[in-house]
């Protein structure tokens, strides 16, 4: 890059929006990595988190700004990251004062990203911080080549998903033609086989609360929670259609958003647990090559996939962990969900069942007889989101791919 | 003698006084009593002393003015409280007294029967607690505080401590290169977001644009806040040369918290680039009292380079 400086000036009415997109992703990860995309004229925002489980980039569309680099300017383009604690506090400012004007001035002599925040009163405060250059964040994945997709409404998911403790760590989707269902991940088998029955529930849903309902393959996957939420944290604001590619365990899921009417984009990429046997296709490839980097990682290719907490029943799960990179690595890394040693595959289950609970059959609920006491979260949110769906949908089998 | 009774047959005492209703005269019958004040709302005398506790011990000094409370830290800061004559409900000085107390054990008993906070702004909300402070010239005795809410009276005998010397700062009025008078909530607005985790707080105060700024430099950036000189917040702007001084955060942090309950507040700097930073509050008289601070500039700090260019800085954990 060379000694200019590229100015961005976001409209008081977009503020808003810019300000809880970024919150989300300095939630999602230590670094944020910023890129100009000449191509489609966007200037994204990227993240992983530290043990590269988690992908996500959000892009805002030259509409978004009030004003954009010249396009002379743009022969140079913006590749850099910076530290997302840094970003947290210039946006605390931008979500807690009332704008008139908020510009993002990258200074090329400096290394510095600056946020001009224009308050009332004709106070203006300046948050700024310094970038390193470095090369793009890139996370390798196919939507198309995902069996199912649904889409649904991101407060409708958020409605679904609000009651789920924060301090469970994961959240099973279960999905098959008929129903969708979210629940916790079942019981945990301990290294001497003894059973522990925890509380569970489980939200039920129909293919009726989704915009668009396809799936092709039946998919039980586990994925993260506390990340799952940070990313709701967008839907408070912005009631979109989220449309989620998943298929079988150990391939990441996928959620992308399209705010069209403000002008950005998101995707977020969550890896899956895997088998216990490691059975998974191809998951995760994150491409991050740095040439001013000057760290001296030597750590082989693969990157375990790390739990964020243990589970809440207190036993340790095992596994391969290492410790992930925090700064680039050097190498290519691609990762692979590490394997658990509990298998949540219901085929398999041989253990007693002591308890067993009948089996109530609601309308619009259906409780699944594991053994441990499953509380049935009768879906009243359902007919809200019914009500919601009717409006957008056509037909079932329509198919509403989001084009990348 | 007492004339009324409280609500309560209250113990009588025979060296210390009873206290009454506070709009009864208190008669006393010991002659070296050298100061007696009354207030009806011991919130007033609370919140202006809190602005200034940030170390243990103040002096009092009792003036025919008002009192003056001085609290000075090691670090070269000194805060200073006025509370003029015609707020206090009544006010009888003999002799002018001085001496040195204990700053937390006083607040502590002028918020003894609690501090009710507001649920939703959490601000102490005002109170019915009445207080009287009767002092006298033998350094024996302890000050006398009397604080009562609904006819149940709290007693607090506090031992003086003897007086230091205070430092002089010598604050040059007639060499001041520059004065700033802010409003106070505005004020406070501008501060919200400013880093108080940084070293130092950099001011810079100019006649061109921006007039007024203040800059907390922090690991891996750093914070600005620009006030121009048209801001309705902004109330007066005097600058006869440009100022670029740094001060220690910790000061800005006192100066935070005094405008939680000030209407206004001045910053001025002399030729020596001491700052003097004078806040009006306003209580539920017209007279307002005055809380004021005395910042030396941080000379180490103004030679050291903050070099925050280095790459290593954004991987670099707070």
């Amino acid at each position: 890059m060379t000694e200019k400086k590229f100015i961005f000036v976001i409209p008081p009415e977009h503020v808003r929006h810019f300000g809880k997109a970024l919150q989300v992703l300095t939630k999602l990860g230590e670094e944020i990595y910023i890129e100009l995309i000449t191509k489609t004229n966007g200037l994204s925002f990227r993240t992983a988190n530290q043990s590269r489980s988690s992908y996500s980039c959000i892009t805002f569309y030259r509409d978004f700004f009030q004003e954009w680099p010249q396009d002379d300017l743009q022969k140079e383009k913006i590749k850099c990251r910076i530290s997302a604690k840094r970003c947290m506090s210039a946006v605390h400012a931008v979500l807690s004062s009332k704008l008139t004007r908020l510009e993002l001035v990258f200074d090329d002599q400096k290394s510095n990203l600056s946020f001009i925040l224009h308050c009332r009163y004709n106070i203006i405060k300046i948050h700024s911080c310094f970038y390193i250059d470095c090369e793009k964040l890139q996370a390798r994945f196919d939507k198309q080549s995902y069996k199912n997709c649904v889409s649904i409404m991101s407060k409708t998911l958020q409605d679904l998903t609000a009651h789920f403790p924060a301090k469970w760590d994961e959240i099973t989707i279960r999905a098959t033609k008929d129903q969708f269902i979210i629940k916790k991940c079942d019981e945990i088998v301990h290294d001497d086989e003894s059973i522990v029955y925890g509380m569970n529930f489980q939200v039920v849903c129909e293919p009726r609360e989704f915009i668009s309902y396809d799936i092709q393959y039946k998919s039980d996957i586990t994925f993260c929670l506390r990340e799952f939420k940070f990313l709701l944290g967008l839907a408070d604001l912005l009631n979109l259609p989220m449309t989620i590619y998943f298929d079988s365990r150990g391939r990441p899921i996928i959620f992308c958003f399209d705010a069209e009417e403000f002008y950005f984009d998101g995707t977020f990429v969550f890896a899956t647990m895997a088998n216990r046997e490691g059975e998974t296709d191809i998951s995760f490839n994150m491409t991050q090559t740095s040439v001013n980097d000057t760290s001296t990682m030597d750590e082989d290719d693969l990157v375990s996939y790390r739990q964020y907490t243990i589970n809440t029943t207190g036993v340790n799960r095992g596994g391969k962990k290492r410790p992930a990179p925090s700064t680039s690595p050097t190498l290519e890394t691609q990762i692979n969900p590490i394997d658990e040693e509990f298998n949540i595959d219901e085929d398999n289950i041989s253990i007693d069942r002591k308890q067993r609970i009948s089996t109530t059959n609601h309308k619009n609920t259906t409780t699944t007889a594991f053994g441990d006491t499953t509380y049935t979260v009768s879906s009243q949110q359902s007919i809200v989101g019914l009500q919601q769906s009717e409006d957008f949908m056509a037909d079932m089998t329509d198919d509403e791919d989001e084009e990348n | 003698m007492l004339e009324q009774m409280s609500l309560f047959d209250t113990h009588q005492e025979d060296t210390d006084e009873e206290e009454n209703n506070v709009n009864e005269q208190e008669q006393t019958d010991n002659d070296d009593i050298a100061f007696v004040a009354k207030l009806k709302s011991s919130r007033t005398l609370a919140s202006i002393l809190k602005t200034i506790h940030f170390a243990d011990d103040a002096i009092f000094c009792a003036l025919p003015t008002g009192i003056k409370i001085i609290v000075e830290d090691k670090q070269c800061v000194q805060g200073n409280a006025f509370i003029d004559t015609r707020v206090f409900d009544s006010y009888e000085l003999v002799r002018q007294i001085r001496f040195r107390f204990h700053l937390e054990t006083v607040l502590n008993c002028l918020n003894v029967f609690g501090i009710p906070l507001d649920p939703v702004t959490h601000e102490p909300l005002p109170t019915n607690v009445a207080v009287q402070i009767h002092y006298r010239e033998n350094q024996t005795h302890p000050l006398q505080l009397y604080l009562e809410e609904e006819g149940v009276i709290t007693e607090c005998l506090i031992k003086v401590l003897d007086d230091t010397d205070t430092i002089d700062f010598d604050f040059q009025t007639e060499n001041v290169v520059t004065k700033v008078v802010f409003k106070a909530s505005g004020f406070k607005e501008a501060l919200s977001e400013i880093d108080l985790k940084a070293d130092c707080i950099e001011l810079l105060i100019t006649q061109d644009v921006p007039h007024f700024r203040l800059i907390a430099n922090g690991c891996g950036g750093s914070t600005s806040v620009d006030i121009n000189q048209d801001s309705p917040v902004m109330d007066t702007f005097l600058c006869t040369e440009p100022v670029n001084n740094r001060y220690k955060t910790q000061f800005f942090q006192y100066i935070v918290r005094a405008l939680s309950i000030a209407s206004k507040l001045s910053l001025r700097i002399d030729a020596a680039g001491i700052l003097c930073a004078q806040f009006l509050i306003y209580t539920e008289k017209d007279k307002p009292s005055l809380v004021e601070y005395f910042f030396g500039p941080d000379e180490e700090l103004n030679e050291h380079e903050a070099n925050t260019q280095s790459s290593d800085v954004v991987l670099i954990e707070d």
